[in-house]
């Protein structure tokens, strides 16, 4: 099972992406690396491997989804896991992000001190 | 203090900012709702304030300011169901205006 230690995150909320920070490498033990927006995700991946992607669905310019999309075309997340983090976590919602590949979804606003245990929660189930 | 507690204190740390920096938020909204009352072909702007109110919504809850994000929330919907009425009633966008000074008077 692969170990997870390095997150790609994609947050256009500059506050939003401050306490994510702090609750994943402060709270979580993980390490972050941090983008504004889904052109610079795509720019970034060249550079790192995360292990996993957590993903902002309603951003500027390119959503999530349309972002993780444009992800899969690339071989180096073409199977990266992905989180999407919104704050449409009715059922029928989940169900369509699931169906467009994502692992699950954390629920904005979320909670800085329970952040990692629910994502390594995520990414621990649907590990091979 | 405990990891738990250093760890509180960092959130405490990160809140004290976010509220300090509300007012870019607000007026960033207000601008963007003046756009909206302007009228003729502005709804480029309305979403641009859904974005901005549903932005505002997932942080607040997260730096612990629940009524904040719950009034940002509910601001959110109203021009979520705006949104898709091509001739938006000045009513409606008077009720915006009042919800939004609300939000803004909740800190």
């Amino acid at each position: 099972m692969r170990e997870l230690k390095l997150i790609l995150y994609v947050e256009d909320d500059p506050d939003i992406q401050m306490v994510a920070q702090m609750a994943l490498e402060v709270v979580g033990g993980l390490v972050l690396r941090s983008c504004s927006s889904g052109q610079e995700a795509l720019a970034a991946v060249a550079a790192c491997e995360p292990d996993l992607i957590l993903l902002d669905v309603m951003m500027p310019g390119m959503d999530g989804p349309t972002t993780l999309a444009e992800l899969r075309k690339l071989p180096a997340t073409a199977a990266t896991p992905v989180i999407f983090m919104t704050a449409k976590v009715q059922a029928a919602e989940v169900a369509h992000y699931k169906s467009l590949g994502a692992l699950g979804v954390v629920a904005k606003p979320f909670d800085p001190m329970l952040l990692a245990q629910q994502v390594r929660q995520m990414f621990s189930e649907a590990a091979p | 203090m405990s990891g738990d507690d250093a760890v509180q204190a960092k959130v405490d740390m990160l809140a004290k900012i976010f509220k300090g920096r509300l007012h870019v938020r607000f007026e960033k909204m207000n601008a963007a709702f003046a756009l909206c009352r302007a009228g003729g072909d502005n709804q480029e702007q309305w979403v641009e304030l859904h974005r901005l109110l549903h932005s505002l919504g997932g942080a607040a809850g997260s730096f612990g300011f629940d009524e904040l994000g719950a009034r940002a929330t509910f601001v959110e919907l109203q021009i979520k169901d705006l949104l898709g009425q091509p001739d938006k009633h000045p009513h409606d966008i008077d009720q915006i205006g009042l919800a939004l000074a609300a939000l803004q008077s909740t800190t």
